[in-house]
């Protein structure tokens, strides 16, 4: 059976719950799902005729498997990270989100993908919906819009694809590739499409962007590699993404806005790694795929961690941290160095076997220069947040962040080992190549950008410090939604409750009607 | 097989005798009411699984099918009979509850409003057809009119002219008919209707469809529908969405199909004006319902574009439009249904519909802000409910009709449903700024709208558990000479 249903059951049984009970209960569904899917055989599983088509609702092959678990494993951390601040709502929504992103995995037809795709959609937004934090109203429905154009533009795909081929089977598409690019360019956060992405996660309570940040920009990339793989021009997109992703995070104060254009930026990474085509791109980029939901969701607990114990989030604000929080900036500068792709830690990996992957120099030259940004927006952040120290210390509620510690915890270890045993990922994904990923010509190619970094982190020193920016609106998509409302009031405007006009548009109708029908 | 006419004549017999049985058992009222209602949906269950296994033909006093009134119910009055009764069983539970004022009248006139539909859905008279077809309509402009407020009056004002006009246009078809064929039966109207020259069919196609289609609502002839939904109880607009354009739905295609055959659909024309009709019909309203600030003006051009979704599939005139067709609608039926009775829970407790005042009813009324955003994500097409199943096949039928274009547009008029109605929705669930601890959601309410919200999600699978009845929907429709043979008995 499909793992997904784990949590889309669990999610009916959390419902009618309640605290302790419902904790564990949460707690044993995910390792249940992480033994569940560890176990899966792979191969083809089961098939459900419907309508006149077959569903094919379990299909395991190594990569979905090998995501699955990372996703079914993050789920548990942040099902513990969240334990103190989750209530009912959180609950379920959350499972099923999780079981949505985890059940799109391993399906094997374009329709049940889509179903899943959607769920996520829903649940999601009902998750960043909260009435703790009123924006949410606002970035939700933004958010909900911009996800039904890709999914519109997904279902019309496959539509295309099914018509034409007469085959739902979800393989590389042959048909309707510019609607496919749409849909992903929208889940996994293109740049140009990302504007849904960082004022949702920037905005929700901490534990949500927990969640979020791992799951639905992964699982457009999932799709992508599904779909589109091998789509050369793509690398250059990605590439594009990769840097614009980075600047843009440079500039940002706030931690989680921060974090969360780095989302964009490392997806550039992926995308750029998986339209290259070649078996060893695509691993490259799932294994990066990988890091990523485990660094950047340690990241994005960190900050949580920061917000619930001092109540700030800003970079200008904060400082100091490292003296009051150890544990916390151990993980911090763990979760960063493996970001920043320092050898022994994991980012090195995935960011070393994409540079093997990626032939083009162009390409190459790019996501060097991601490298760098990457690496001096992380300095930024380690420093300003836990070494700077300020003139007015930052002061400590005394809330109690042990659960969240422990599951920060779990993932750094995880972390850590796969940073010094990467030969206990890669061999799971079957890579036939041989790297040395310790030799000294790695390891060089793996600090030179940092040290670059550290430089210009010296000079531009008061450029790089946090301060205020003037915020500009560079959203386009508002202008287009004003134009349906102006086409909308003028069509109501006509509407003006008049019976003679009413009975006007009759009659011509049936005057049309009848000359049309009579001439044709 | 006398069971087919109870099937009118229980609520016809309910409806006349209501007033004398409140005068001597006033206390009973209620009870008399569930009753029967209870058995004419046992009655419909009854029927309706009999026919979906073997249409069922019928004539009224053993007259022959040529002198005398027959009623037919195939697998496709069947699935229409089913889903009307069922939902007026519900609404009739909820408006128990729900109407105060006026109880006699309101259910004298909507048990009316019952006969007169399943009368269109079952005869095979044209005659009888537009009979009962009068029915539904006089009912329902008086019950758009009960709540006797301005609004309502104007609403119902604007209903009675240009139903009138739809009324007239209808009879002259049928008059047309009658002289040219001799007969008003039909089966036979349908054998003799081939002789019939060019120019006078078209004309009778015109008045049929400009006569039914201002019922049902088609965008120009849509105008009155939102003026009569803006102040009417929500239990009239729950029946006026889910039956009354629904059934003037079915007799026109019906009429279409027998009468005129599908080959004429396609070579006259029909095809391509009803697709682009569709078309115009939901774009318009979907913008239309997106400027409106009270729920029931929303919903009321939610309906209107979905009846451009259904007349879209029905147009393709092939068996998996038909079927398509005819899922959506019954989908849209209880989706509809879902939606007003849920809005109807927010009018009984607020007295008011606009969307801007439902803030923070999420947390007050739980159940029934459930239902509406079911429904609601059911209706834009959203998986896993049953709007998306129904939506996937009418696109897939009309795309494989080298319509690209206009399949491409029900995606667009997804989204345009997806940004108001979660409008709705984002209001339901944030924050409230005023106490409202008063507000209460009673069980006699709730249950119905539960119901119709747990249909939502069930009736997606309903192409796995009822194929047989989707198999058989097309049967005496696509082919003109099977419902013949089987009402002339040959």
């Amino acid at each position: 059976m499909n793992p997904g249903i784990i949590y889309l059951l669990g999610a009916g049984v959390l419902f009618f719950t309640k605290d302790k009970l419902r904790q564990s209960i949460a707690i044993a569904l995910s390792i249940i799902a992480i033994i569940a899917i560890y176990t899966l055989p792979v191969s083809q599983g089961l098939t459900i005729p419907f309508l006149d088509f077959n569903l094919i609702l379990l299909k395991v092959d190594k990569i979905s498997k090998l995501i699955g678990l990372a996703f079914a494993f993050f789920g548990l951390c942040s099902t513990i990270y969240a334990s103190k601040l989750a209530d009912r709502k959180y609950y379920t929504l959350s499972q099923l989100y999780i079981g949505s992103s985890i059940a799109i995995l391993f399906v094997g037809d374009f329709f049940s993908f889509y179903i899943c795709w959607e769920l996520m959609t829903i649940s999601s937004y009902f998750l960043i919906f909260n009435n703790e934090q009123p924006i949410t109203k606002q970035t939700s429905y933004y958010y909900f819009i911009m996800q039904m154009v890709g999914a519109v533009s997904l279902l019309w795909g496959i539509l295309l694809q099914y018509t034409q081929t007469g085959s739902l089977e979800l393989t590389s598409i042959e048909y309707g590739l510019p609607f496919f690019l749409l849909a992903v360019g929208i889940k996994l956060a293109f740049i140009g499409l990302h504007t849904w992405l960082p004022q949702n996660y920037s905005n929700v309570p901490f534990h949500i962007s927990v969640l979020l940040s791992a799951y639905t920009t992964k699982v457009g990339v999932y799709a992508l590699y599904r779909l589109l793989s091998g789509t050369k021009l793509l690398g250059y997109a990605g590439i594009i993404t990769a840097i614009l992703g980075v600047l843009f995070a440079l500039k940002q104060t706030k931690v989680r806005k921060l974090l969360s254009y780095h989302i964009i930026s490392q997806i550039g990474y992926m995308i750029t790694a998986i339209s290259v085509g070649t078996a060893l791109g695509a691993s490259g980029g799932i294994v990066h795929l990988i890091n990523n939901v485990l660094y950047k969701g340690l990241l994005f607990m960190v900050i949580g961690v920061i917000i619930y114990r001092t109540g700030k989030e800003d970079l200008i604000e904060l400082g100091g941290l490292a003296k009051k929080l150890p544990l916390l900036t151990f993980y911090a500068i763990v979760a960063a160095l493996s970001i920043a792709g320092v050898p022994f830690f994991s980012g090195h990996i995935s960011k070393l076997v994409i540079k093997k992957a990626v032939h083009d120099q162009i390409l190459s030259w790019g996501l060097y220069l991601a490298g760098i940004g990457t690496s001096l927006s992380f300095l930024k952040v380690i420093y300003f947040a836990f070494f700077r120290e300020l003139d007015e210390e930052v002061e400590l509620n005394e809330r109690s962040d042990k659960a969240m510690l422990f599951s920060m915890g779990l993932i750094t270890s995880i972390l850590l080992l796969i940073g010094l045993k990467p030969h206990l990922l890669t061999d799971l994904l079957a890579l036939d190549i041989k790297l040395h990923y310790f030799s000294l010509k790695y390891i060089w190619k793996g600090v030179e950008p940092i040290i670059i970094a550290i430089i210009i982190f010296k000079v531009a020193h008061d450029l790089i410090a946090p301060h205020h920016h003037q915020a500009r609106n560079m959203d386009i998509y508002p202008l287009l939604a004003r134009g349906i409302n102006y086409l909308s009031k003028a069509l109501s405007y006509i509407h003006n409750g008049d019976l003679g006009r009413y009975l006007l548009w009759v009659i011509s109708t049936l005057l049309i009607l009848w000359i049309k029908l009579l001439s044709a | 097989m006398d069971r087919v006419i109870w099937l009118i004549i229980l609520p016809l017999l309910t409806a006349f005798s209501l007033g004398l049985l409140k005068l001597y058992f006033k206390r009973y009222f209620n009870y008399i009411i569930i009753i029967s209602s209870t058995v004419h949906i046992i009655l419909a269950f009854v029927v309706a699984n009999q026919a979906i296994k073997e249409p069922i033909v019928y004539n009224l006093g053993n007259w022959s099918p040529l002198l005398g009134i027959t009623l037919v119910i195939d697998s496709f009055s069947a699935l229409f009979l089913l889903a009307i009764v069922t939902l007026a069983y519900l609404v009739t539970i909820y408006a128990i509850k729900f109407i105060k004022r006026d109880k006699l009248k309101y259910h004298t006139l909507s048990l009316l409003l019952l006969t007169g539909a399943i009368g269109i859905v079952i005869t095979g008279d044209l005659f009888n057809l537009y009979v009962f077809f009068e029915i539904v309509s006089i009912s329902s402009y008086a019950l758009a009119a009960i709540n006797k407020d301005k609004e309502s009056f104007e609403g119902a004002f604007k209903y009675l002219i240009l139903g009138s006009i739809s009324g007239i246009l209808i009879l002259l078809a049928i008059i047309l008919i009658y002289q040219s064929t001799g007969t008003l039966n039909l089966a036979q109207a349908a054998v003799k209707f081939k002789e019939v020259p060019r120019n006078l069919k078209v004309t009778i196609l015109t008045f049929y469809l400009i006569g039914f289609a201002s019922k049902f609502a088609l965008v120009p002839l849509h105008s009155y529908l939102a003026d009569v939904y803006s102040k009417a109880s929500v239990t009239f607009t729950a029946l006026s969405s889910g039956i009354v354009l629904k059934t003037s739905l079915y007799a026109l295609i019906r009429i279409v199909y027998i009468l005129f055959g599908v080959e004429f659909i396609i070579d006259s024309g029909l095809q391509d004006i009803l697709i682009y009709w569709g078309t115009l019909t939901f774009i318009a309203a979907h913008l239309l319902a997106y400027q409106q600030n009270s729920l029931r003006r929303l919903l009321g051009y939610s309906s209107i574009a979905h009846m451009g979704y259904i007349i879209m599939a029905f147009a393709l005139a092939n068996k998996g439009g038909i079927i398509a067709g005819s899922y959506h609608l019954t989908n849209h039926i209880v989706m509809k249904g879902a939606l007003f009775l849920a809005t109807g829970i927010f009018i009984y407790n607020l007295k008011d519909d606009q969307i801007s005042k439902l803030k923070g009813i999420g947390k007050t009324l739980p159940y029934s802000s459930l239902i509406f955003t079911i429904a609601a994500l059911a209706i834009i097409g959203l998986p896993p409910f049953n709007g998306f199943v129904s939506k996937w096949l009418i696109i897939k039928q009309v795309l494989e009709a080298n319509y690209s274009i206009p399949a491409f547009l029900i995606l667009i008029g997804s989204l345009l449903s997806l940004i108001y109605y979660l409008r709705v929705i984002k209001e339901l669930y944030s924050k409230a700024n005023d106490d409202k601890s008063l507000v209460k959601e009673p069980l006699i309410l709730k249950l119905p709208a539960l119901t119709l919200g747990l249909f939502c999600l069930l009736l997606s699978l309903l192409p796995s558990f009822a194929p047989k009845l989707l198999e058989t929907l097309p049967e005496f429709l696509i082919k003109q000479n099977n419902y013949i043979n089987l009402l002339l008995r040959r």
